[in-house]
Order: structure tokens, then C-alpha cells, then sequence
């Protein structure tokens, strides 16, 4: 999908998004006598965006839209590979702890970014790791109090 | 008088050795974060915003503070080493620094820098400290119809000169303003958006979408970042200052130090808009305005001292009205949230002593700074030569360990990625994503203070115009939202000529 059919898209979802905030605001009351109701902020920002996005649709179709940067697949597709792995650090730090989850996390993001990788900038990037989790956990437990959890190992 | 005496006060509590390590702290990382393109001040202050909270009270303000002055000073290293700017507002300096550095003058280049940007920093801060207090005494006499006249026009100007697009720009504080109403509703006692889930009755904690919208967005977002230009070669001794650049430089010095603080008050125009400012009137009022461009020391201070001064400036409208003018401020402010303070008129009444220490770390955080940069600026320009590969997988734990200190809880930094994740779709997108986090910072405010004042009024819309003040910032923010109409007339006559 190339950036501007991505916008025109954003701009469709944002115009049902802005249609959805105006019914569910309704719902919620806008004016109850004299009192403003939950909904009637809900109403406003609704129509804002609604009527607002329409604009924006009919621009990108028109094609007066002009979008200043794009994204080459080497950095979208190091992008959504860093995406996930802080997804699966969410996952996985009831089984392995924070520290050794973010340890794990930081060596695949390293090696995702990694243009070369040999024995050098493996052992460097091995060693900013361990020295980061390590320091995290001090900083974080010892130092700041935040009860850090633990895995199965024990840390 | 009294100011004086309050921020000497203020000086002798932010020497205090916690506070005073705390500063320094945020300084030496706001320098780094500064000359590292891609990071700015914003990403800077969201990163460390989880940490520095844990420092409480003074301490974290001083660090976070910190960490913004400080990348307003490191921002210049890069532009004049390397011809790239570390920050946006460093864009300006290069235009004579890096040719200055071209022609073996990268010391000289530097020391202005430093110099001007410790000028503009005193300016800036001097503002601050006798406008603030003043500032928020008169806002104690507003009422919910004044705060609201004074929300929109700040947010309107900041959707209108925030972004390349301003429609984008109002529908990315349309989504903000919706995030600000999720939870439970103060007024009606209902819950809102909650979708069921427990997680969202208290709503959005508006710094985890802070860190996700700035920190993570700037890391998926300058993946492609690389420095592969050799350093201009400087010695130590030629970064020193010299007397005779700060005499030829004092006008653009002095511009760039008031305009830049003028300039920095105004919601949403910030440092950028700053620097070209006063290096286009330093350029104007020159007598060989020719030489702006081929690296002349003059070309370095303007923009340097207005960045500096407009960092300072824009706190005055965050502490004294608690209504952030920038991204910066924003995440700010969300560490103020964190600390348990409520920025606005009422904190110089119920805290004077936190706001006159924070303050005063704030002029010994520049001074510092003034050897800080000089001692470190070899460390800093060799740091931008550590691949990202090893500073990003430090980040990006340094976010998770943060976000979830916030509420020792890993559904924070489910958020964080979520908004991460929206933060690069609308950055490509060009959505600007400062209106959005202003949104959800000033949306529960704003629709409080329009349901009192409804409430009070009995539902007559009239009284947002009977009143003068409330009138005179509607007239302003109509002004504001005709802006763009008005220069478009203007650019279409002059193309009629």
C-alpha cells in the first residue's frame, strides 16, 4: 500500500471514527436542561473530525495532498520487527522477569538495526546489554524502589 | 524586590546536592540527546520523564529541564561539526557554523555558540522569573470563561502554526481532546470509552502516550540516521569565547535573545520558527548582510541566543496558566502531573518554594551548562559516531523499565507501543503529533471549564463574549483561524503582480 492510499484510508477510518464519537455522544446525553450533558464535548469533537477528514479525503483524492516523507521497506520492515519485540517483551516478562526479558529484547533490536554483524559488534552489543539490564535493575529496584518483576530464574 | 529575593532563595535551594546532581544530570543527557540527530528535546524529556519522576519534587523538574536546555545547547554541536542538526532549532546555526568549521574556524564557531546560547539562556530566564509570578496573579482572578478563551486561542494557534497541514493539525487535536475524555466523567459520574476494561477508568495517563508518541516514535522514525562525515578538527583551547566575537556579535546577540523570547511565549510557534526569525532580521539589519551564509560568528548567535531564550520563554505560560505551548512543555508538564503538582496560578500559592527552587535550577542549570558543553563537546561529537544499533536497544529499555515504573504495570507499555506505533503512522501521515498530546492535556480542562461555565451561565452561550477578557482571546483565536485564509489572499495578490 503505497503512502497516499494509506492517507486516504486514515482519512476514511477518521470520518466513520468522527460518526461513531457523534452517535455514541448523543447516547450519552448532550444537553440535560440547563446542564451539558457527558456527550455534548463527544458531539463536538465528532463533527470536528468527521467534517474535518471529509476535507482531507477529498484533498488526497483530489491529489492536493502532498506528503513530505515516505519510508524505505529496509526501515518499516526494522520498524515493525522492533514493534514486535517489545510486544513480545509485554509478553514475556511474567515468565522471564523484566531483566532478562529487556536483555533479550535489547540484543534482537541491536541485531535488527545491525547494517554488519561479526564478532566485534556481537560482543560489543552483548556487553551494552548485560550493562544496561544490569544497571536498568539497580537503578530501577535499588535506587528507585519500583518492585521489578521476576521470572522463573529468579531475577 | 521581593522576585529577587524569592529566586535567590530559589538559587541557594538548587544548590542543594540532590537537586544540584539532578541538574547537572539532565544537562549532561539533554546535551547528548541534543547532538544526537533524530532525538530532540521533546523524545529527550519523554525518555526520561519515567525516570526523573522517581527523583521527586524539585529534583525531577531540574533533571527534566535539564534535559531540554541542555539539547538546545547540544543541538549546535552537530550543526557546526558536522552540518547536520542535532534539533530542528539548530537548522539555522548551520547555515554559518558548519561553513565556519569548513574554514578551520570550528572552535570559534563553537564558542559562540556556547556563548550566545548562555546569553540567550540568562535572557530567557530572566523573563521567566519576573513575568511568571506576575503572570499567574493575574490569572487568579479568571473564571472557567477566561480559561476557556485562553485554551482555544493557545490551541488554536499551535494547530494553525504547528504543522505543514492544519486541517491535519485540528483533527490530530480532535483525537488528543477524545483520548482526554476516556475514564470516568468528573461532571456527569458516568464512564466514558472505558470499553469495559478496568484499565481506562482513571483514562489515558497522559505521559505513557508522551513517551510512546515522542520516545519510541523517534526511534521507529530515524532508523535510516546515519553519520559517516569526518569532524572538522578543533582544539580545546580555540573553544573558549573570545571578547572581540561577543562585541561584533551583540545586536544579532540581543535580537535574537528578545525575539527569541517573545517568540517563545506564543503556543505552538516555538525555537524553530525563533531561529529563523531573528537570523533572518540579524541578516536584515546587518550592514553586509551578503556574508549570512559564508560563515561569519554573527550568523551563529542570533540563532543561538533566540533558541535558548524561547526555551525559557515558553515555560512561562506552562508554569503560570498550567497551559503547555510546545511538545516540550507538554511532556513537562506531565512530570509535574507525576510529582503530584498542578502547574497553573494556584502552584505559586500553594507551592512558591517548589516553583522559585525549580527556578533557580534553571539559571544554575545554564550556568553549568557553559562548562558542560565546553568540557564535553570532544565527548559529544564522538558520540554521534556510536552506531544505533547500540544506543537504541539501550532506549528503548530504558522505556520499558520507565513506563512501567509509572504504575508497575506492563499494560502502560502496551500503551506506550500502541502510541508509538500511531505516533509513526501520523508522522508520515503528517499529522502533527504536538496538537494531539496538547488534546489530551488540555481537553479534560477545556471541557470543564466549558460545562461550568454553561452550568453558570444556565446554558447561554452569551457570556463567553460578555465578558472582556474571554472576548479579547476570541477575537484572537478567530484572528488566528483567518491567519491562513489571510496569507493566502496576500500570497495571491502578491503572484498577481
Amino acid at each position: 500500500m503505497t503512502l497516499q492510499n494509506l492517507d486516504r484510508l486514515i482519512a476514511g477510518i477518521l470520518i466513520l471514527f468522527g460518526g461513531w464519537l457523534i452517535v455514541s455522544g448523543l447516547k450519552m446525553g448532550v444537553m440535560q436542561g440547563y446542564v451539558p450533558g457527558a456527550g455534548l464535548f463527544p458531539v463536538i469533537i465528532g463533527t470536528g473530525i468527521a467534517s474535518l477528514s471529509v476535507i482531507n479525503l477529498i484533498r488526497a483524492f483530489a491529489g492536493f495532498e502532498k506528503l513530505s516523507e515516505g519510508m524505505s521497506m529496509k526501515s518499516l520492515f526494522q520498524a515493525i520487527v522492533i514493534i514486535a519485540i517489545l510486544l513480545a517483551v509485554v509478553i514475556s516478562v511474567p515468565f522471564l522477569g523484566l531483566t532478562l526479558s529487556t536483555f533479550i529484547a535489547m540484543l534482537l533490536v541491536g541485531i535488527v538495526i545491525q547494517i554488519k554483524m561479526n564478532l566485534r559488534s556481537s560482543i560489543l552489543l552483548l556487553s551494552v546489554s548485560i550493562v544496561t539490564a544490569v544497571g536498568c535493575r539497580l537503578l530501577f529496584q535499588g535506587i528507585l524502589n519500583v518492585p521489578v518483576p521476576t521470572g522463573f530464574l529468579g531475577f | 524586590m521581593e522576585t529577587v529575593s524569592f529566586l535567590f532563595a530559589g538559587i541557594s535551594s538548587a544548590l542543594d546536592l540532590t537537586i544540584l546532581l539532578s541538574t547537572i544530570l539532565g544537562a549532561i543527557l539533554g546535551l547528548l540527546i541534543g547532538a544526537l540527530p533524530g532525538l530532540g528535546p521533546a523524545a529527550g524529556v519523554a525518555i526520561m520523564l519515567p525516570v526523573a519522576a522517581g527523583l521527586g519534587g524539585v529534583s525531577a523538574i531540574a533533571c527534566l529541564g535539564g534535559v531540554y536546555y541542555g539539547a538546545m545547547f547540544g543541538g549546535a554541536i552537530t550543526s557546526i561539526l558536522l552540518g547536520i542538526p542535532g534539533d530542528a532549532p539548530a537548522v539555522m546555526t548551520t547555515l554559518d557554523g558548519y561553513p565556519m568549521a569548513k574554514k578551520g574556524q570550528a572552535g570559534r564557531a563553537l564558542g559562540m555558540s556556547v556563548f550566545s546560547s548562555f546569553i540567550g539562556g540568562i535572557f530567557g530566564v530572566t523573563g521567566l522569573v519576573l513575568l511568571a509570578s506576575p503572570v499567574a496573579k493575574m490569572a487568579l482572578a479568571f473564571g472557567p470563561t477566561e480559561m476557556t478563551a485562553i485554551m482555544c486561542f493557545a490551541l488554536s494557534l499551535l494547530s494553525v502554526l504547528g504543522g505543514r497541514n492544519i486541517i491535519k493539525g485540528f483533527v490530530a487535536l480532535g483525537i488528543g481532546f477524545w483520548l482526554g475524555c476516556v475514564g470516568l466523567d468528573p461532571i456527569a459520574g458516568i464512564t466514558r470509552y472505558t470499553f469495559g476494561t478496568s484499565h481506562l477508568f482513571d483514562g489515558f495517563d497522559f505521559s505513557i502516550i508522551a513517551v510512546g508518541l515522542f520516545g519510541l516514535t523517534a526511534i521507529f522514525t530515524t532508523l535510516e540516521v546515519s553519520v559517516d562525515k569526518p569532524a572538522a578538527s578543533y582544539s580545546f583551547r580555540s573553544l573558549m569565547p573570545r571578547i572581540p566575537d561577543a562585541i561584533v556579535s551583540r545586536w544579532q546577540l540581543l535580537i535574537g535573545s528578545i525575539l527569541g523570547f517573545f517568540i517563545g511565549v506564543l503556543p505552538g510557534v516555538g525555537g524553530t520558527a525563533a531561529t529563523m526569525l531573528s537570523y533572518g532580521l540579524a541578516k536584515r539589519t546587518s550592514s553586509k548582510p551578503k556574508l549570512y551564509g559564508t560563515g561569519i560568528v554573527q550568523g551563529v548567535a542570533a540563532p543561538e541566543s533566540a533558541n535558548n531564550s524561547a526555551s525559557y520563554a515558553s515555560m512561562i505560560p506552562l508554569f503560570s496558566l498550567g497551559i503547555p505551548g510546545s511538545a516540550t512543555t507538554a511532556v513537562l508538564m506531565g512530570g509535574l502531573l507525576m510529582v503530584g503538582l498542578q502547574p497553573g496560578p494556584l502552584l505559586f500559592v500553594e507551592q512558591p518554594e517548589f516553583v522559585w527552587s525549580v527556578f533557580g535550577s534553571f539559571v544554575v542549570g545554564n550556568i553549568a551548562l557553559v562548562f558542560l558543553t565546553l568540557i564535553l563537546t570532544p565527548l559529544l561529537a564522538s558520540a554521534l559516531y556510536v552506531p544505533i544499533g547500540y544506543l537504541y536497544p539501550i532506549v528503548v529499555s530504558i522505556v520499558v523499565y520507565g513506563v512501567f515504573a509509572i504504575d508497575f504495570n506492563m499494560y502502560n507499555v502496551t500503551v506506550a507501543i500502541v502510541a508509538g506505533v500511531v505516533g509513526l503512522i501520523l508522522k508520515k501521515l503528517d499529522y502533527p503529533a504536538v496538537p494531539l498530546i496538547l488534546g489530551l492535556v488540555l481537553g479534560p480542562l477545556l471541557e470543564r471549564n466549558i460545562r461550568r461555565t454553561l452550568i453558570q451561565s444556565q446554558g447561554d452561550l452569551s457570556v463567553f463574549i460578555e465578558r472582556p477578557i474571554s472576548l479579547l482571546f476570541f477575537i484572537a483565536t478567530l484572528l488566528v483561524l483567518l491567519l491562513p485564509f489571510g496569507m493566502k489572499y496576500l500570497k495571491r495578490q502578491k503572484d498577481g503582480r
